[in-house]
């Protein structure tokens, strides 16, 4: 909390600094941001869902930021985008840092720190305001990998009579500590490509995309100390299943349907891996929206569904005391990589209230599954999987 | 023949509920003899993209003026909160920038006139600078 109160400080500075240069070089210099605050919670108490439980929070997605684009020339410029969150498990800091090279009107490089583009709104995932929902459908929002890299990308636009094709090809390298259960996980990969190929015609919209990591390395500090015992007493295979070291990645298909009155869009993505724990995870949503005045209304169907990949526990039990632990050790450790097969129904509702102002109100059906995790937190296990959640938001663009 | 529809055009507009109705879209530039199909026109103010030789820069009218509801109902086709949703997705994404925004139809006028290559658009009827070339109205 006094890192983050540190971060709000620094970028409150930072952002009078650069207004007030502003001031005198108001064309080279823009400043904008978004903000939201969203409040939500689930009617269970035996289990949390995206952090929320049955107490309303604020403080899960609830963020703000502060993007300065700076134009060094008409083909060059650079940009920061600084976040600051409240969510526990995300840091706040540094979002975005990078070069914009456009020599032409089709053709646009960037350098520098940037978030990874898959879905369609993957890339502005924080940005409330630019997309319908309060809660992107989770299966997908939350379980694509890799969610920004350091390195290049190339966007190539191509008018061909009245279709408009927009290439985006990237290249990286990707690092993070993620919290996952509550135990930290480092992820490196020193290589990440993938690209985008994104049709527009009219309000017609087909998206592809892919995303690549040929070594994915993680680190598991916690587990570490047991993988070593399990190598120790001589199981060395069993070790080596849990060590995750190597290939994963992900495709995406997408359509979407825009008019002035309705919309329809669905994504569907599959992920996976050569990695033997992590599991193949397929997974969709489709959603459909009507706008009266404006209010828009909207219903969205969503589902995941993620191959069970559990590995076997060859150590035999009644031996020894030691190692029925590490057998029991095993078990625990297959129990630790989630099972999210998840259906669910949201029904929402948009207001604008201003060009720069939206709020929003969703109520989601969790419909998991029994055995499986189901992306909650499950606290006691008699809970059938099954809650709703209740979400508002404010949605603030400047 | 586009000729042709802009005379009937701006003969019917003596009917003010008629000339409120549609817009046209202006352009500052040499060759008077340039249209734009209704796609171009959303492709340049979506997408700022443009598919003929010469540089065009798409100029808006602010939310709230009533050629922009026109022009965002006949050319468009979205409404304004998609727009907004879409602009916000595309500057923080790091893609483009919403077109420059008017206050007024004299300020979208006088930008008009002063930038060469600078497409916006007026209601339909409204009397023009002379170098200024209709390339497209809404119907």
């Amino acid at each position: 909390m006094t890192n983050f109160k540190l971060l709000i400080a620094l970028t409150a500075a930072a952002a009078m600094v650069l207004s007030s240069q502003a001031a005198g070089e108001t064309d080279k210099l823009e400043l904008s941001g978004f903000a939201r605050v969203v409040g939500g919670f689930v009617d269970t108490d035996k289990a949390t869902y995206e952090g929320y439980d049955d107490n309303v929070s604020f403080s899960e997605k609830s963020l703000i930021a502060v993007q300065a684009d700076y134009n060094f020339s008409s083909t060059l410029s650079a940009s920061v985008q600084l976040l600051l969150h409240t969510d526990e498990d995300r840091e706040s800091g540094v979002e975005w840092l990078y070069l914009t090279y456009t020599p032409t009107e089709e053709i646009q490089f960037n350098v520098g720190r940037l978030r990874t583009p898959f879905l369609k709104y993957s890339d502005v995932i924080d940005v409330g305001f630019a997309y319908p929902w309060v809660n992107a459908p989770q299966q997908l929002y939350s379980s694509y990998m890799f969610s920004q890299y350091e390195g290049a990308n190339a966007r190539y636009r191509a008018n061909i009579g009245d279709f408009i094709v927009d290439f985006e090809a990237y290249y990286g390298r990707y690092e993070d500590s993620l919290v996952s259960s509550g135990i930290d996980v480092e992820v490196e990969l020193d290589q990440l490509f993938g690209g985008v190929i994104e049709v527009n015609y009219g309000g017609l919209q087909l998206r592809t995309a892919t995303i690549n990591g040929p070594k994915v390395e993680t680190t598991i500090d916690e587990i570490a100390p047991f993988l070593q015992g399990l190598r120790a007493a001589g199981f060395e295979q069993l070790a080596e299943k849990f060590e995750i070291n190597d290939s994963a990645r992900a495709f995406l298909l997408g359509a979407s349907y825009d008019t002035l009155n309705w919309y329809m869009s669905g994504e569907w993505m599959k992920v996976s891996s050569d990695i033997d724990v992590l599991a193949n995870l397929e997974s969709f949503y489709i959603s459909y929206g009507y706008y009266y005045d404006s209010v828009l209304f909207h219903l969205t169907y969503a589902s995941s569904n993620q191959s069970l990949n559990t590995i076997e526990n060859t150590i035999p039990p009644g031996i020894s005391p030691e190692l029925d632990e590490l057998r029991f050790g095993v078990d625990i450790l297959n129990s630790f990589f989630p099972t999210d097969d998840l259906d669910t129904w949201t029904l929402g509702a948009r207001w604008d209230v201003k060009t720069n102002v939206a709020l929003k109100a969703e109520v989601s059906l969790l419909d998991g599954k029994q055995g499986k995790t189901s992306f909650f937190d499950i606290q006691d296990e008699t809970f059938d999987r099954n809650a709703m959640l209740y979400q508002l938001a404010l949605e603030w663009v400047f | 023949m586009l000729k042709y529809t802009l005379i009937l055009l701006s003969l019917l507009s003596f009917s003010p509920a008629f000339g409120q109705d549609n817009i046209w879209v202006v352009a500052n530039v040499s060759d008077s003899n340039i249209a734009l199909s209704k796609a171009e026109v959303r492709t340049l103010f979506m997408n700022n993209s443009t598919s003929s030789s010469s540089v065009l820069e798409p100029v808006s009218m602010m939310p709230g003026h009533r050629a922009r509801s026109i022009f965002n109902a006949k050319v468009i086709a979205l409404p304004e909160s998609r727009i907004q949703s879409y602009w916000a997705q595309m500057r923080f994404s790091g893609r483009m920038t919403a077109p420059k925004e008017m206050d007024s139809l004299q300020a979208m006028l006088q930008y008009l006139d002063e930038n060469e290559g600078a497409v916006g658009y007026v209601p339909a009827g409204t009397e023009l600078p002379s170098h200024l070339t209709v390339v497209y109205a809404s119907l």
